[in-house]
């Protein structure tokens, strides 16, 4: 064997699969260094969401008294933002905050933004211990039979995810801004994204075809249909999430591939 | 059969280096309005036309001066940097000793460092299961290994990564000057277990500064100068001409 290992696709899957007890192991880092120390441990995981769920409930409800927007339909979407958002920012520290191992030890490099986007995924799967009851306390007691497309969203919006992170931790290595670009970028994407608003408020302006130039759209609107208006997914948000999350994964993946080799240099 | 281990050919590795380097945006835009200050993008051959080669549980030094390429030569085996030009083919697994401890996290404990540090070298979780008593019995830290390593004296620590790299099991060690740190006691430690570990078939890539202990345990030695291979072959030879050299 010739190492490292040539660059066939097929090769490279197989050298990154060798190193999976390492994704592993920098994921349990994280997260034993998050909680270590602090008493209520992993237990944080589960209180953010749920201040995020009752703070949001009770403004809107008690405080606000805007007739148009209810609390599930915010909270269906505010969750998996803050997956998008605390990931992406992350992503862009992943190769830099690591460049003492990119230096000096040889591994696949996409392991450190795969750990970051798994990182911050284990903590979105941690959520729904609080998420599943309550939306099951805003309908009564009951799920929706519509989140049976919950996984097909989250799948193709993971994959949209990794790909942006990819990207940005590749791009980040070469100029520093982006990382403080993108802290300010996610700030006013949240104001673009339908997360506060919902499709028939967009559509009840004529404002629909602008969303078209925002690729988290159609995941939020598919979010807020499958959990809070018991509707499956329109089929041109399946259609326009399907081709951004391949677009992205690929260009996240062509960019990294091609800059990577670079890394050690640079930093 | 002497297949070589690692065999090296033809091979360029050039740097840029970068006057005025431009880190940010706000740099982009000064450059475009100062030319002065725009960044300026030189490169530089750190190696150039070097050939290798490491017979199987070969030690192998390489000496020269500061600056001229050891390294650099180094981290192209171990595939951290990409060549320009040439061949570097290395035939079984490597492990790189460029610095101890590469990756220890001060909050996790000595045992959690092992899993994480192991696992960068490609291991797999039954691989480290089965060194990790050996690891812990090597570096004497039975006692400590359950303690947050931001808690570990410097020798701890240095025992503890040293451990490590030693018990990889890898077909090609490379070391980067990691003799120079530790006490005596250390070091003869560290000597003793790349003996053992050579005459177990492994190949050592050595560089260092201690001529006399690489004219002493090396096979072969290379002599490397302003990015050149200045000489390849007998150690008492090439240390003598490095010491000619260094004096004229
Ligand atoms: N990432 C880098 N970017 C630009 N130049 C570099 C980089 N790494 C090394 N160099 C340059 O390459 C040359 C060779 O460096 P190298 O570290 O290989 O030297 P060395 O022989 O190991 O020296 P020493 O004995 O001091 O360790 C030096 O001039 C160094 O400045
Ligand atoms: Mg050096």
């Amino acid at each position: 064997m010739t190492y490292p290992p040539g660059s066939s696709l097929t090769q490279e899957w197989r050298y990154l699969l060798r190193y999976r007890e390492l994704l592993r192991s920098l994921i349990a880092k994280d997260l034993k260094v998050k909680y270590r120390g602090s008493y209520l441990g992993f237990f944080w995981s589960l209180l953010n969401p749920l201040s995020l769920i009752v703070v949001y409930s009770l403004v809107l409800k008690f405080i606000m008294d805007v007739r148009q927007i209810e609390p599930l339909m915010v909270i269906a979407g505010i969750i998996p933002w803050v997956f998008f958002a605390n990931t992406v920012t992350n992503s862009t520290e992943s190769i830099i905050s690591n460049a003492n191992l990119v230096k000096k030890i040889f591994f696949p490099r996409e392991i450190l933004p795969l750990s970051t986007v798994l990182f911050h995924f284990i903590q979105f799967l941690l959520a729904f211990v609080v998420f599943l009851p309550a939306v099951m306390f805003f309908k009564g007691g009951r799920l929706p039979w519509t989140l049976l497309y919950y996984p097909l969203i989250l799948l193709l919006h993971w994959s949209f995810t990794a790909g942006a992170a990819l990207f940005l931790s590749a791009a980040t290595t070469y100029y520093k801004d982006i990382r403080y670009l993108t802290e300010v970028a996610i700030m006013m994407v949240f104001w673009g994204t339908p997360i506060l608003y919902t499709y028939p408020m967009v559509a009840s302006k004529g404002l629909t075809w602008l969303f078209w130039f925002n690729p988290l759209s159609p995941f939020f609107f598919s979010y807020q249909n499958v959990v809070h208006f018991e509707q499956p997914p329109r089929p041109e948000h399946l259609i326009a999430m399907l081709l951004w999350s391949i677009l992205m994964l690929v260009l996240g993946l062509a960019v990294f591939r091609k800059t990577r080799d670079g890394f050690a240099e640079e930093l | 059969m002497s297949q070589n281990v690692i065999e090296i050919s033809g091979l360029w590795k050039s740097f840029v280096v970068r006057h005025n380097r431009t880190e940010s945006l706000k740099q982009l835009f000064i450059g475009w309005l100062d030319w002065r200050r725009r960044e300026r993008r030189q490169s530089f051959w750190a190696l150039t036309d070097v050939g290798l080669q490491v017979e199987r549980g070969q030690m192998v030094g390489i000496i020269g001066p500061n600056g001229s390429g050891k390294s650099t030569l180094l981290r192209c085996v171990a595939g951290i940097l990409k060549p320009e030009r040439g061949e570097v083919i290395v035939r079984g697994r490597v492990a790189p000793m460029i610095e101890i401890g590469v990756g220890f996290h001060p909050e996790l404990t000595g045992e959690e460092n092992l899993y994480l540090n192991a696992a960068l070298y490609g291991l797999d979780r039954p691989q480290i299961e089965a060194i990790r008593p050996a690891i812990i019995e090597y570096a004497e830290l039975e006692e400590f290994i359950d303690v947050p390593i931001k808690n570990y004296s410097t020798g701890m620590y240095t025992r503890l990564g040293f451990s490590i790299a030693v018990h990889l099991q890898p077909e090609v060690l490379l070391v980067d000057e990691i003799l120079a740190v530790g006490d005596e006691a250390f070091q003869q430690k560290c000597l003793q277990r790349m003996m053992q570990l050579k005459s177990s078939g492994t190949s050592i890539l050595l560089v260092s500064h201690d001529l006399a202990k690489v004219e002493k345990l090396c096979d072969k030695v290379y002599l490397i100068a302003h990015s050149r291979l200045e000489f390849a072959g007998d150690p008492v030879k090439a240390v003598a001409i490095y010491r000619e050299k260094l004096a004229s």
